[in-house]
């Protein structure tokens, strides 16, 4: 036992010595002396990002109207996908998104529900808890690469690190149903950057670059800013009582009885 | 401390109509389903009672009862938003109960039938309860 008790304490030296980064096993990244919340002494460097926050829509470039609000600029194919899109709707087709049917919407549009979201910190772990249809989107922070061929998912696969107080979160992997916006599906090239900052005590800034090869014609950046909210998060269960089902069509199928 | 609405407050502060108005067009008031079934531009006021308010996800909802000149009545489905958005929005699940007697104002259904989305509420104490953030009286 004693023996063994020294090679540890020698070992936990030696660990020391070779400082944060060893530790986290981030020697060599440019980043390697942030901490990684990779243990739970480690969280306890990173930002405080507890409480609730929603999108602060009074300065959300992706809503605002007219000019001020930001677009993703479209490769010719999917322009005219959008165009057709919407013609549709003005015809009365595609007038439901799959919402209707409580599928939820998945990266990245899940990010800009109009209901807050949480973060949770565990050792290389940072769960984003979506109040909009009960979503977990998990980010693992603890070195791991995204799998070589991963499952497509609503949220997509995620993994980020600590760029000072900055995470960085890069997802890939996600499944046809999530659209960039309402007429603008991804392809399976779509590859989500989200670098996430506490700018003040009450507000949080996540920008968020979209790059899809084969539908943008050039990366598409927006600064989502969210704000705290004194609140909990609610529960959300949309098939609760969901009497808004949408057909194959997209046309709204509203069930007005009992 | 959620006052009911706190989003009004914000577009006080805002300070133009314009500011406000563009908020709440560029709002995404819905997280579950467009308004394409419903005559956004048409506001009915129904007097009536309730028959029951589902405090439900996705929509809440309130089934009322509307007196016909046959001397019976029509049953009226309207939608709400969430309670999630209602709560704090000033609502709960108490704000309407069977046998109130309420003046429900909504969009209509573009299709004819008995239902539509709610606007406003106003309840048997004079108070006007607002389905989205609303400036105010």
């Amino acid at each position: 036992m004693t023996t063994k008790a020294s090679i540890l304490a020698l070992a936990g030296a030696t660990f020391v010595a070779f400082g944060a980064a060893h530790a986290e096993g981030t020697a060599g990244k440019s980043w390697s002396s942030s901490p990684q919340g990779r243990t739970w002494a480690s969280i306890a460097k990173l930002p405080n990002w507890q409480g609730i926050w929603e999108v602060d829509w009074q300065h959300q470039p992706a809503f605002l109207a007219g000019g001020a609000r930001t677009r993703p600029v479209l490769l010719p194919a999917a322009q005219a996908r959008l165009t057709a899109y919407m013609s549709k709707r003005k015809a009365g087709e595609d007038l439901q998104p799959q919402q209707a049917n409580c599928l939820p919407p998945g990266m990245p549009q899940i990010m800009t529900q109009p209901y807050p979201i949480e973060f949770l910190f565990n050792p290389g772990l940072v769960v984003v808890v979506t109040e909009a249809f009960m979503q977990v989107r998990h980010i693992y922070t603890d070195g791991r690469p995204h799998p070589s061929d991963p499952d497509p998912a609503f949220q997509g696969n995620s993994i980020g690190h600590w760029e000072g107080d900055t995470l960085v979160v890069d997802t890939v992997g996600f499944d046809p149903h999530t659209l960039i916006q309402p007429g603008i599906p991804h392809s399976d090239q779509m590859h989500i950057i989200e670098r996430i900052r506490k700018v003040d005590p009450d507000h949080i800034q996540i920008e968020q670059t979209i790059i899809d090869p084969k539908v943008l014609a050039k990366p598409w950046t927006v600064i989502h800013p969210y704000v705290r909210v004194n609140d909990v998060l609610r529960e959300y269960i949309c098939e609760q009582n969901n009497r808004d089902s949408a057909d194959a069509e997209g046309r709204p199928g509203e069930r007005v009885g009992p | 401390m959620l006052t009911p609405f706190r989003r009004s407050a914000s577009f006080v502060a805002a300070g133009t109509l314009l500011a406000a108005a563009a908020l709440l067009a560029g709002r995404p008031a819905l997280a579950h389903h467009s308004t394409a079934m419903f005559d956004m531009n048409k506001e009915v006021t129904l007097n009536g009672t309730i028959k029951d308010f589902q405090w439900t996800n996705p929509h809440t909802w309130i089934v009322f009862l509307v007196p016909n000149a046959t001397g019976s009545y029509d049953e009226y489905g309207i939608e709400g938003m969430s309670p999630n958005y209602l709560v704090r929005n000033g609502w709960s699940k108490h704000t309407l109960k069977p046998g109130d007697k309420v003046a429900l104002t909504i969009h209509p259904l573009k299709d004819g039938r008995k239902g539509g989305f709610d606007v406003s509420v106003k309840l048997p104490d004079g108070r006007l309860m607002y389905n989205l953030p609303h400036r105010g009286p």
